[in-house]
Parts: C-alpha cells; sequence; structure tokens
C-alpha cells in the first residue's frame, strides 16, 4: 500500500496526479485506527498489569476496545468493498484470470475489454464496470459471486477455460451505452422513434453477436467464455 | 448448577476483558496486515473477522458494567482455593459463613495452615492497600463457604472516605497476618 501512495504522490515528472480517493483515504484510516487499538491495549497491559477492570483503565479500554474499533467497523468494510472493485483485486487470482488480464491491458489488444481499457473509462475498476450490473442488487450480486470464485481459487476446484456463472446480459453494456450519441446514432441499435432497440433490451440480440468478444484468448474459440 | 456457579466465580469480568482484547486485537492485526499488503485472502478474512469486533465490543460493554458491582457473594464448596499465594492482590474478602484456613508455603515447599477464619472476619486488604502486593498466603475453605468479594475500587472508597472503617481495619488487623507475626 505505501509504495503504491508513495510513487502515486511521486506523479510523473513529479507533477501530482491522484492521491486522496475515498478508498485510499479509508485505507490509511483502517491502518491508524489498527495502529491506535493495537497501541491502547499495549498501554492497558503495561500501564495497567493486573488491574484490568478498575479505575481509569476502564477509560483505556473505553477507547481501545469499543471507540477506537467501532469507527474500524465502518472504515474497514468500505475498504474491503471498495479495494474489491480493483481490477488488482480481480487480478490477484493469478492462474485463473491472468490470461483475461494480459488481453484487457495489452496495448494492441483488439477485445472489447481491451478497447475499453484503452478508452480509461473506469480507471482501476474496469472489470467490476462490466461485469457487474447496475444498482445495489447489481453490487452485491457480484460480490456473492465474487465470494464464490474467491473459494474456488483457493481450494483450486475451477476448471480451465473458466466460464462466467450468468449470462453476459445488454444491460451490463446499456447501463453506461444506453443514450449515449455514437451508440444511439447506430440505426440497428434503435427502433422508431429513437429509443434502444426492442431486441436488444430483451436480450434477443446480444452486443457480442455483432461486436468482437469481450475477451481474446489464445486457443480459446470465441463464445468459450459464456456462461455454462 | 454447581459447575455454572464455579465458572462465574473469581475475577471473570477480567477474563472477559482479555478475552475482549484478543478478539479485537487481533482482527487489528489482521487490518494491518490487510492494508499493508492489500492480499486478496486477508481482505476476504479481514472482512470476516468484523463479526469479531463486534463481540469484542459487547464483552467490553458486559466488562464495564460488571465492574460497576462493588460487592459479590460467591459459594464455595469445602476445599476450594479462594485466593492462590503469589497472585496480585486484587479484592477484598469477607466471609459470610464457614470456615477457611490461612495456608502458608514454607522455603522446603511444604504446606502448613497457619490460621483459621469464620464468620465476619476478612482478608486481602492488606496485599490490597500495599499497591497490589503479592498475596502472602493461600486460602482454602475448609468447610462451605459464603464470601463476600469486594471490589477495589469499593474498597478503596470505603477506606479513603470512612476514617471509622480505617481504624477499624487497622485494630482488627488481619487475623492470620497476627498468626503469621507469631510463627516467625
Amino acid at each position: 500500500m505505501f509504495s503504491e501512495i508513495w510513487h502515486q504522490m511521486q506523479g510523473v515528472h513529479g507533477v501530482y496526479l491522484q492521491w486522496g480517493t475515498a478508498l485510499e483515504w479509508n485505507i490509511l484510516f483502517t491502518f491508524v485506527l489498527c495502529v491506535l487499538i493495537l497501541v491502547c491495549i499495549g498501554l492497558s497491559l503495561v500501564l495497567y498489569r493486573g488491574r484490568q477492570t478498575e479505575g481509569n483503565a476502564l477509560w483505556l479500554h473505553l477507547l481501545g476496545l469499543c471507540i477506537f474499533p467501532l469507527f474500524l467497523l465502518p472504515f474497514a468494510n468500505f475498504t474491503v468493498f471498495e479495494y474489491s472493485k480493483q481490477e488488482r483485486f480481480c487480478a490477484s487470482c493469478h492462474a485463473s484470470m491472468d490470461p483475461y488480464v494480459a488481453d484487457m491491458t495489452a496495448p494492441d489488444g483488439k477485445s472489447l475489454a481491451a478497447s475499453h481499457y484503452q478508452d480509461r473509462f473506469a480507471p482501476g475498476e474496469e472489470c467490476y464496470a462490466c461485469h457487474a450490473n447496475y444498482g445495489v442488487h447489481g453490487t452485491f450480486t457480484a460480490k456473492l459471486l465474487g465470494l464464490r470464485d474467491a473459494w474456488r481459487e483457493l481450494t483450486g476446484t475451477y476448471t480451465v477455460p473458466i466460464k462466467m456463472t450468468l449470462p453476459f446480459p445488454n444491460s451490463l453494456c446499456l447501463k453506461c451505452h444506453n443514450g449515449a450519441r455514437n451508440f444511439m446514432k447506430e440505426d440497428s441499435h434503435t427502433d422508431p422513434g429513437g429509443v434502444v432497440a426492442r431486441d436488444i433490451l430483451e436480450d434477443k440480440t446480444l452486443c457480442t453477436d455483432c461486436h468482437l468478444p469481450g475477451h481474446m484468448i489464445a486457443g480459446q474459440p470465441k463464445g468459450a467464455m459464456k456462461a455454462s | 448448577m454447581a459447575p455454572l456457579k464455579k465458572l462465574f466465580r473469581g475475577d471473570w469480568p477480567a477474563r472477559l476483558l482479555a478475552l475482549a482484547q484478543i478478539l479485537i486485537g487481533s482482527v487489528a492485526v489482521i487490518g494491518i496486515a490487510t492494508v499493508v499488503t492489500l492480499n486478496t485472502y486477508l481482505l476476504l478474512g479481514f472482512a470476516a473477522m468484523q463479526v469479531l469486533i463486534v463481540a469484542g465490543v459487547v464483552l467490553f460493554v458486559v466488562v464495564a458494567m460488571l465492574a460497576q458491582r462493588g460487592m459479590v457473594l460467591e459459594h464455595f464448596g469445602p476445599g476450594e482455593t479462594v485466593i492462590r499465594q503469589g497472585d496480585p492482590g486484587r479484592n477484598v474478602y469477607v466471609i459470610k459463613s464457614g470456615t477457611v484456613e490461612i495456608v502458608t508455603t514454607r522455603p522446603d515447599g511444604s504446606m502448613e495452615v497457619a490460621d483459621r477464619l469464620g464468620p465476619g472476619d476478612h482478608f486481602g486488604d492488606v496485599a490490597l492497600l500495599h499497591h497490589s502486593l503479592p498475596q502472602r498466603f493461600t486460602v482454602r475453605t475448609a468447610t462451605p463457604a459464603q464470601i463476600f468479594r469486594i471490589s477495589p475500587a469499593t474498597f478503596v472508597q470505603l477506606y479513603s472516605n470512612l476514617p471509622e472503617f480505617r481504624e477499624y481495619l487497622r485494630q482488627r488487623k488481619e487475623p492470620h497476618l497476627r498468626q503469621l507475626e507469631r510463627m516467625k
């Protein structure tokens, strides 16, 4: 974490780029709160050895065992939930995810993932932006499925090539492209009246039927990733 | 009921507090490791361990409430140890019923009953008032006994605010100490 923060603070040619997102602040607060909790516990053991439940020791415990931990709960959970949206989190399942990350980040990549990555439309959160559905329900489903994937990675019970658990619905594309100028000006995308075509809305015509596959993995035919 | 009573006897608020410290401290250690390494499984483990924080906080609240109890009546069967020689002086005990034995350990390791105490007698105040000195003796019950355990805060409050109480304690120096001095 710290080398990463330091790297970002260095910027490019000394020019400050970015630091201070909600995630970065939360990581910092989580770290500080954890240290404060351990300091309080350590101090209580040193200063109030054998009298932990008496007098001023209870005030120290109030800080270390109640106030700081209660503050830690939201910061820690936010850190975990936000960090799990990051591309580096998804990419940390090396054996199974490496080909997909390599395809996405390849400078000359031709897949949808690569072109979206090059567009920098969701820096750092590319996997999540395309694979998680809209809204709280989409986030919840993505987290649950992610937990299952993590378990499979941990236990080595996944099969190669990996397949998506659920079909890739057009709504995942439409959550960004619906209403976009370049998308709406294409006749095949719209019905008379200038609204998105019903076939696309109802997944009768899939985006990937016409466009390049989401990922292009060497030795893997197009469509191999479709849900089992 | 007897094993349950035994479980709840003694300084179990301190044990609960130690458990709360272990629970929350372990979450804090994992938390530091998590944010420093940003390891996937540490992150997931850290998220799952949040429940330990809730458990730790609840334990602390219970301990904080229990710490306010000034005096607790504890029940002992015959032959049970109330305090051990060498333990820090934490509480003051007043016998409600039954008999206890004051046992000292000689340098050669053998044990000797120095005194017997009965209803109305007290013990533990000397070690407590001398900055939690180690107990100089072991106290064990000779018969079934009911003993009040007075918390240090309560005892110190009484001792500080009631000169009559101080004088009473001075005159009625712990009987076993008189006995121990006679033995020297």
